[in-house]
């Protein structure tokens, strides 16, 4: 497995990539491939370090522009699955990835969750899972919380005292919470986030949840498909 | 750089006003010559950026180009002079003397193959060319040996000759973009020198900045003089102001009688001095200005635009050569090592997405191959940071 992030040379060494929106969801992507044993992959996403384009869901169909543009001619990348949030527009967000594949040039899936094509083959992997809105920041949040749950209510009442938090969007509240969580959780660095808690130690996400096993199913499922 | 004479400008000047609209290399295919066993490269752009490892083929393509439209059998030996390889040939030089000058432009010296370059251009007219070694025009000599004696002078004996000599020449079969067929060679003349036939070109004229060219001083005071005369210098001069802003003018004098030079009017100095003291990297982006208007409607070709140019200047140097292509209709393609010359190139590259081809060598199995890959391609890479070399 490797980060395929921009400065990074410009070879894609292993024959899938994962397209995510932004650094914590590659981050957790590279730690659930690599607990799973799952080495075919590299994982990407969109960044504002390069030279005027900015980073997440909307930056996505410039990625897989560039992507298109390091690739081309050299038959190295036989697939690519988008992984981003369903958040609560599923049908959209899977719209907006399936154009943003035709315009670079890639096959695309006539539906999320699918498989489409055989030397080379994508997906659109709509998070948290088939049939639900949601985001990964939630789907982490309830991980960790299902080991700890006693922290719900804790949370809940930090929610309260703030005040004005609950009336922020559920996308917004699981990231202030999981936040909070990790803040919380990682003694030695209480900066960390969502993005680097992976290796800290105290990381109150447990890569091992059952809340994971279907995308690590997906995962493997494509790489062998 | 190769000099042109203004008939033959005029000539293909002719054929682009003919032609009633701005012409361009559309679709380019090479066979057998040098490092290409066989390449087509179709919807070639106005600027075409041409990027690849060392030893991928980047400067071949140019040469390829150059061959192409000059169609002419000097252009072999003067590609060669642009690599320091200097055609040497002894006076009655055996058969394989003869061959050895040209049986590196074969691929993998597979001389018994023809190199074949196609060129089509943006109103599907194809100017072709074959270069084979034809024994049908086989040719014997048999030149004297020694030096001329003087005019009146008696030998006391008879001048001996060479043995005979055969040669079998190189032939450049040629149909032009008019549909003009005609055959000019290679050969060896009744003395027992090279002899290389002269002739038109295809009809597209062409110019080429090879890697260390930083400007020959006479070829560029006569372009400018022509410009001057024309009243069509002000853009680059222009151009170099607002890249060097030290620089008031740039002119053409002529110090001593026959040599024409380009000179440097600086701010900071009472005198002008030869543009060649003031910068190399100066001196060649102004010779690359200078190309694209003197080879108007035609193409001109630079290889490694970067050397000698500081990298902050490379933004504003695409810029200016873009828009100088554009507006004397004039094809580029331009090899680069560089990674921060082509991230200079973002800016021109949104303005001008659909008339930019980058052009990927990479060498497979001994022979180089070439991935094009579109404006909005690139610009996504390079905005996000990916290296597209």
């Amino acid at each position: 497995m490797k980060y395929l992030l921009p400065k990074e040379p410009k070879d894609v060494p292993y024959p899938f990539l994962v397209v995510c929106e932004g650094m914590s969801d590659a981050r957790f992507v590279c730690k659930l491939l690599e607990y799973n044993g799952i080495a075919a992959y590299n994982v990407g996403c969109p960044s504002s370090a390069g030279f005027g384009t900015g980073s997440g869901l909307e930056a996505i169909p410039k990625y897989l522009l560039a992507i298109q543009a390091i690739t081309a001619g050299k038959e190295t990348l036989h697939g690519i699955l988008i992984m981003v949030d369903a958040n609560d527009k599923p049908t959209q967000r899977f719209s907006m990835m399936q154009e943003a594949l035709k315009d670079a040039n890639f096959p695309a899936p006539v539906k999320p969750f699918m498989v489409e094509g055989d030397l080379f083959r994508v997906a659109i992997f709509l998070i948290p899972k088939e049939g639900e809105n949601g985001t990964l920041d939630g789907l982490l949040l309830e991980a960790a919380l299902n080991k700890t749950p006693e922290m719900r209510s804790c949370l809940d009442n930090f929610c309260d005292c703030t005040g004005e938090i609950k009336s922020w969007t559920q996308n917004q509240q699981s990231k202030m919470r999981l936040s909070a969580l990790v803040a919380a959780s990682c003694q030695n660095n209480p900066w960390a986030s969502a993005a680097i808690m992976w290796s800290e130690k105290g990381c109150p996400v447990p890569i091992e949840s059952e809340y994971f096993i279907h995308i690590a199913k997906f995962l493997m499922a494509f790489a062998s498909s | 750089m190769q000099e042109f004479f203004s008939t033959e400008h005029e000539r293909c000047a002719s054929l682009i006003h003919e032609a009633g609209e701005y012409l361009m290399i559309e679709k380019l295919g090479i066979e057998n010559f040098r490092c290409f066993k066989s390449v087509l490269i179709q919807d070639l752009k106005r600027v075409n950026i041409i990027v690849g490892k060392n030893a991928s083929g980047k400067t071949v393509l140019l040469e390829s180009i150059k061959v192409g439209l000059d169609g002419l059998p000097g252009a072999l030996p003067w590609l060669n002079q642009m690599r320091n390889i200097y055609t040497i040939l002894p006076q009655n030089p055996t058969p394989e003397q003869f061959q050895s000058l040209f049986v590196e432009f074969f691929h993998r010296f597979e001389s018994k193959e023809e190199i074949f370059i196609s060129i089509e251009d943006s109103q599907h007219r194809t100017a072709e060319l074959r270069i084979h070694f034809d024994p049908s025009e086989a040719t014997t000599t048999q030149a004297p040996i020694g030096f001329q004696l003087p005019i009146g002078f008696q030998p006391p004996q008879p001048v001996p000759s060479a043995p005979p000599i055969t040669v079998i020449p190189l032939a450049f079969e040629r149909t032009d973009f008019q549909g003009k067929k005609d055959t000019v060679l290679a050969t060896i003349n009744p003395q027992g020198g090279l002899f290389l036939s002269p002739g038109k070109t295809m009809g597209i004229v062409s110019g080429l900045i090879s890697s260390s060219y930083f400007g020959g001083p006479g070829e560029n005071a006569t372009w400018l003089s022509r410009l001057n005369i024309e009243k069509r210098s002000g853009e680059i001069i222009q151009a170099i102001r607002t890249h060097f802003p030290f620089i008031s003018e740039i002119t053409s004098e002529t110090p001593l009688p026959g040599m024409g030079t380009l000179f440097a009017d600086l701010k900071s100095l009472p005198r002008k001095i030869p543009l060649s003291l003031v910068s190399g990297g100066i001196s060649r982006l102004f010779t690359m200005m200078l190309s694209i208007v003197q080879y108007e409607g035609g193409v001109v070709l630079i290889d490694e635009i970067e050397n000698g140019i500081f990298h902050e200047q490379y933004p504003l140097i695409w810029k200016t050569l873009v828009d100088l292509a554009k507006h004397h209709d004039t094809q580029l393609f331009i090899s680069t090592h560089s990674l921060e010359c082509l991230r200079g190139l973002l800016p021109s590259i949104k303005d001008n997405e659909k008339e930019i081809l980058l052009l990927r060598l990479d060498r497979e199995n001994g022979s180089s191959k070439i991935t094009p890959i579109g404006g909005k391609f690139i610009e996504a890479a390079i905005e996000q940071g990916f290296d597209v070399r």
